[in-house]
């Protein structure tokens, strides 16, 4: 269950994340936002009962730091397009949006056993497949992210080995949420129980802002 | 077709291009796949592709690839997931994609999704109309992948033309529609049948719909799907007038607002249905419309980011992996198990080690009682001037582990306990306890290195390695000659009882296959090879000896019977892949000869024969006691001679320090710092040289380490050349060694007019380089590299060594001298005119590398696959190439024509005390062998025939120049190309000689 101390228990951390992916879904939240699931961590092909981790993958982002990015197409509708002969290669009928410059981040929620809260991992790769830099990433974050970066001290980003998947993931260092979590949660006057299932929405809504995740307001609120 | 604005209809059906968006995980898979599974094989490869109808508003879906997309999907998939087959060709190398057509391939794709068509089998599975085809360079050197897509799409010589398009939402409200989906959606208000169902609909509904799932999000246009599908109903169904849904989604949901309906119009096309018609196509992603492909750009993906934290191990395996795409499929994961316990860790233990390390063996324990010495230094491949004062197996972890992070080494202290020497009362214990010690590493070990140096500390091992049945290999280093072999198997046991005691009274004289056990190395006597003076070995031949004592383990391995496996016989024929497995090789460095031997275990062993194996098994560390402390009691035991090496020793005592003034002051330089580099440099010291200089223009990289003796971790990054000078002064502080990062100007490699003056620059200095030096080393990674290190080195009449590496074969020459002068012409214009066939000694000339060459040298490199341009060499191959070019370079230096000194063949008596002087020698690791030959240098030679030569002192550097743009004027002046020519007219098949020799460094 959640603590006073601002951290979270496994039980706690699986039960508000089952409530996270319920209420994602009742409310409005931004169109270009997939769902989040939970993924079930598997030992020996046998899904576990208890251990997972939230994912919330293929969120398309412009370069220009907006979650939603309206690609321009370039307009190439050929006006003078009266050449009859049949035998013309229709190139021109296949028209290429150019998305080159979209983005697709996935992020990851998992439990984080030593710290006993919850801690967001991404990553980020072009459409071609390359994986983003930690600066392509902050190039791509809104002013608003890059500000909470620079002046916060609980969040720094940095690049450590995800721990279900094993290769490298960014990764927002979880030595602080415990006493920022305990300060949020203070506020809420709500029972243990019901505070749990607030915690990851309240946390969400912290964390999301430092890489530039829109999570709607009605997340967080009683429905 | 008046009006062809957007809004206006009718209009030419424009589509909204199909884009790939492709996980690195994909990338890294079909690495791997390409690595582990392909190997050269570049045909296609079926993949699978995931199509989404679109599903957020502002972006269209993309069409994924997956880490999952080399393997068939294993279920079909859902609405989010629609599985699409297509195909991959991954080329060997980046000119192999530059070159593929492209054109061509679309087509080919595109006429296979004609004939689906036309076979009736799009009306089962409307899938294949979406067809896709991905073209790939993986490059596993750099982790990185280029690659494009393309989702053909067939042009017929008919055009679509778009009749009408609004959001279905408008539409669907006023009539009851029905769909024909390839996949099959829900809506209230209408039903939902599948494609092939058509038939049976026709005439039953009012109004049909054709709907496909449209991953696009362009109100004004339909995804690129729609073409095909479009071609599919015109060609297959006749139906010339479409009606079209597109269908989208939003948040899982059926997006009506989006999604589109419209009328399209397709006049029947011709000449489709012809079975040798190859229709046109469009679809590559990235190219603009109207322009062709020869403007697409590859994508390119770096896979570094992916996996750094295994890249490195498996960067080190990767040339174990390269050797399976043509030779044999290392057992990686049984050698990275395998435990072995090297005894020893002086001049054999250090290259042993290493040379381990590269065969992809990660388990090591290395038992030793010596403390590294400054003597050691340029003998003992790994220690460096800190190490002086430290026990070897202390010094040696670090080390080993500098050279791959992967390895896990113990180091222990400790003596072996040698028989015949008794021990005082009080040390009593602290032998025994070094016993029961040995005792255990042997039990907990798969094999075993024997590497002592002296001949009775390898008694107790061997006994230790017979009783417990483990691989035991022995090598033995005389002072010019030497011993490697492996230990027979332990006894089997002759009855059926499982009984302790029966056992070991019922030890058989076969082993546990029933072959007849192979000797030890006490069996006969080799003691007498052991050199009395310690370091007194020719420096080169270490090298030389664990480079094979390395390849008989690995292959004993790979063997199926693995230590029982019977003794081969040189000139048998073997069927195991990597080659003969004998039981002992002999060999010597100034003979030049090498002999495979066969010896079966001895009845009357003091070390494995059945009474002395009884007698331990009953006993036990008593048994060894006792003959620890009674010198007697094993010759007793088994009724030999003393165990004790014989005092009359063989003597080549030779002079190789008697002039070790004269090798100080040579000045070698070694072209290349690369496994040939590394090693020849630090044999030329351990010779005596200290005057050197090392050119190479490349740095040092994670897979280099294992491999190329000098460089550790710290280097990663560096330019071998300055790497190694630190390396060279560790080891040897009187060295005076120079480095030079220079690339050598390579015929075949043609330069732009902006290079020109650099490369011009580096002829020069190569020039200079050769002419202030007295020895050149030709140790580059192509053939062609050589080519004017050959030239400048025959004008100037240096003497030039080349050792080159194929698989598994190997050859090191001296180049022959240049011209003499013919007559009495004295003057320098004369000289150029009058050059003689003979040289300066009136002898005829030796051949150079390319003497039998019958084709200029040119650019080998772009045009391989990676296992060819990767040094896919047996792991100790270089080793032995090294060593033996040092002594060949050694004895060339001491024999009193120098450079002018005749090619010698084994078996000839030679009357030079240091033995004798080949032209060239080729071995191969997989049969054993070892052959001089002799060649004198060719009048077509490319490089040092006296035409080639005059031109070249003639016209100098522009000469030079000429040739690295046209290589194949070469031929003209060499008068190779009337040479061919006159071939082709009187048919003759010329062979050319296969390029074995070439490697490239990764």
């Amino acid at each position: 269950m959640g603590g006073g101390d601002g951290t979270l228990s496994l039980n706690g951390f699986n039960a508000s994340a089952t409530a996270l992916v319920k209420r994602w879904k009742e409310i409005e939240v931004d169109d270009s936002l997939p769902d989040w699931t939970w993924r079930p961590c598997s030992t020996m092909g046998t899904p576990s009962e208890v251990e997972g981790y939230l994912a919330l993958e293929g969120v398309y982002r412009g370069c220009g730091g907006s979650q939603v990015c309206v690609v321009s197409l370039p307009e190439q509708i050929d006006e003078n397009n009266d050449s009859d002969g049949a035998d013309v290669v229709a190139n021109d009928t296949w028209v290429q949006s150019s998305s080159g410059n979209v983005h697709v981040y996935d992020f990851h929620i998992v439990y984080s056993y030593s710290y006993k809260v919850p801690v967001l991992y991404f990553q980020g790769h072009r459409s071609d497949g390359q994986l983003l830099t930690l600066d392509e990433i902050k190039q791509g974050l809104p002013s608003n992210s890059l500000k909470v970066l620079s002046e916060s001290k609980w969040t720094f980003i940095t690049q450590e080995e995800h721990p279900h998947l094993s290769r490298p993931w960014f990764t927002l260092h979880p030595c602080a949420t415990g006493d920022w979590m305990k300060l949020l949660l203070e506020e809420s006057k709500a029972a243990y129980e019901e505070q749990s299932l607030r915690y990851l929405p309240a946390w969400l809504s912290v964390v999301g802002q430092a890489v530039g995740l829109k999570i709607p307001l009605e997340l967080h609120c009683k429905p | 077709m008046a009006d062809a604005g957007a809004a206006g209809f009718p209009r030419e059906l424009q589509v909204q291009a199909i884009e790939c968006l492709a996980d690195v995980g994909f990338w890294d898979a079909l690495r791997r796949h390409k690595l582990d599974v392909l190997g050269t094989d570049d045909s296609p490869i079926p993949i699978t592709g995931y199509y989404t109808p679109r599903q957020f508003r502002p972006l269209p879906s993309f069409f994924n690839l997956r880490s999952g997309s080399l393997v068939p999907p294993h279920n079909a998939g859902d609405r989010n997931n629609c599985p699409i087959a297509g195909s991959l060709v991954n080329t060997n190398n980046m000119r192999g994609f530059q070159n593929l057509d492209r054109d061509q391939v679309l087509k080919a794709e595109a006429k296979k999704i004609l004939h689906d068509i036309m076979s009736g089998r799009v009306d089962e599975d409307p899938a294949l109309l979406l067809r896709f085809f991905v073209i790939s360079f993986a490059d596993l050197k750099n982790w990185k992948v280029y690659y494009n897509v393309a989702f053909p799409s067939l042009v017929l010589n008919s055009r679509i033309t778009l009749l009408s398009l609004q959001p279905a939402s408008r539409v669907l409200t006023k009539e009851e529609v029905m769909f024909l989906c390839t996949y099959i959606t829900s809506d209230s208000s209408a039903s939902v049948r599948q494609l092939k169902d058509w038939k049976t609909c026709q005439g039953n509904y009012q109004s049909l719909l054709f709907g496909f799932y449209d991953h696009g999000c362009r109100s004004d246009r339909p995804g690129g799907a729609i073409i095909n599908y479009i071609a599919f109903l015109s060609i297959r169904w006749k139906i010339e007038k479409v009606r079209f849904f597109c269908y989208r989604e939003f948040k899982g949901k059926p997006d009506l607002e989006q999604s589109l309906i419209g009328e399209a119009s397709f006049p029947p096309p011709y000449d489709w249905d012809d079975p040798e018609h190859v229709p046109d196509a469009i679809g590559w992603e990235g190219v603009e419309p109207g322009k062709g492909t020869e403007e697409m750009k590859p994508k390119e993906i770096d896979l570094q980011s992916m996996n750094p934290a295994s890249q490195d191990e498996e960067k080190q395996l990767m040339h174990l992996k390269l050797m399976g795409w043509r030779h044999f499929p290392v057992n990686i994961e049984k050698l990275s198990c395998v435990r072995v316990l090297l005894l020893g860790a002086g001049t054999l233990g250090c290259e042993i080690a290493r040379l381990l390390m590269t065969w992809g063996v990660r388990k090591l324990t290395v038992v030793d009682n010596g403390i590294v010495a400054t003597s050691d230094l340029a003998k003992q491949s790994l220690y460096i001037d800190k190490d002086c004062g430290v026990p070897r197996v202390t010094a040696i972890v670090p080390h080993l582990k500098a050279r791959c992070p992967a390895v896990e080494v113990e180091g222990i202290q400790m003596e072996i306990p040698v028989p015949g020497h008794p021990v005082s009362p009080s040390k009593m214990a602290s032998v025994l306890d070094d016993c029961k010690h040995l005792q255990t590493l042997v039990a907990a070990n798969d094999a075993v290195f024997l590497l002592t140096d002296t001949w009775e500390s390898r008694w107790l091992p061997t006994l230790l390695c017979a009783s417990e049945n483990k691989i035991a290999v022995t090598a033995v280093l005389g002072c010019d000659s030497y011993l490697v072999m492996r230990h027979g198997a332990g006894p089997g046991t002759s009855g059926g009882t499982d009984e302790v005691t029966a056992q070991i009274e019922n030890l058989s004289t076969e082993d546990a296959l029933g072959h007849h056990r192979l000797g030890c190395c006490f069996c006969n006597d080799a003691a007498f090879l052991f050199n009395p003076v310690p370091n007194g070995t020719l420096p080169g031949l270490t090298s030389v000896v664990s480079g094979k004592a390395v390849e008989l383990f690995a292959r004993m391995l790979h063997h199926p019977d693995e230590i029982h496996a019977p003794g081969d016989i040189a000139g048998m024929e073997t069927e195991h892949q990597l080659g003969l497995l004998p039981h002992q090789l002999r060999g010597s460095l100034p003979k030049c000869v090498l002999s495979m031997e066969l010896g079966n275990s001895s009845g009357n062993c003091t070390a494995c024969s059945i009474a002395v194996l009884s007698e331990y098994r009953r006993r036990g560390l008593d048994f060894v006691m006792q003959a620890i402390n009674y010198p007697t009691y094993l010759k007793d035991l088994a009724g030999i001679s003393d165990l004790k090496r014989p005092d009359t020793c063989p003597k080549m005592l030779t002079n190789v320090s008697a002039n070790s003034d004269k090798i100080s002051d040579v000045r070698c330089l070694l072209l290349g710092a690369g496994t040939l580099g590394c090693d020849v440099a630090r044999i030329l010291m351990d010779y005596g040289v200290r005057k050197l200089t090392v050119v190479d223009s490349g740095r040092v990289v994670v897979s280099n380490l294992a491999r190329q003796s000098l460089y550790t971790s710290d280097d990663r990054g560096a330019p071998k050349a300055t790497a190694i000078l630190r390396h060279l002064v560790e080891r040897c502080p009187s060295v005076d060694a120079q480095g030079i990062q220079m690339e050598i100007p390579m015929p075949g490699h043609p330069v732009s007019p902006s290079e020109a003056a650099s490369v011009l620059q580096d002829c020069k200095r190569l020039k200079e380089l050769v002419a202030s030096h007295d020895a050149i080393f030709f140790l580059t990674d192509t053939r062609e590299s050589r080519w004017l290190p050959t030239l400048l080195c025959t004008n100037e009449n240096k003497i030039a060594i080349t050792a080159a590496l194929g698989y598994d074969s190997y050859l090191v020459m001296r180049h022959g001298a240049g011209p003499g002068i013919s007559c009495e012409a004295s003057n320098v214009a004369a000289a150029m005119d009058k050059m003689s066939t003979k040289d300066a000694f009136g002898h005829q000339r030796l051949g150079c590398y390319f003497c039998s060459d019958v084709v200029a040298p040119v650019d080998s490199v772009s045009n391989r696959t990676l296992d060819q341009q990767c040094t896919v060499t047996r792991p100790g191959l270089a080793s032995i190439a090294s060593g033996h070019a040092a002594d060949l370079f050694a004895r060339m230096l001491h024999h009193p024509d120098g450079i002018h000194a005749p090619g010698e063949i084994a078996g000839a008596s030679s009357g030079h005390p240091l033995g004798l002087l080949p032209h060239q020698m080729r071995g191969s690791l997989s049969q054993y062998n070892l052959l001089t030959l002799l060649g004198y240098s060719s009048s077509n030679c490319t490089a040092c025939s006296n035409v080639v030569l005059s031109e070249y002192r003639r016209r100098g550097m522009d000469f030079v120049m000429q040739v690295i743009n046209e290589p194949t004027y070469l031929e003209d002046i060499t008068g190779l190309t009337e040479l061919m020519k006159s071939a082709a007219c009187s048919k003759v098949e010329w062979v050319a000689e296969t390029d074995e020799d070439d490697f490239i460094e990764i």
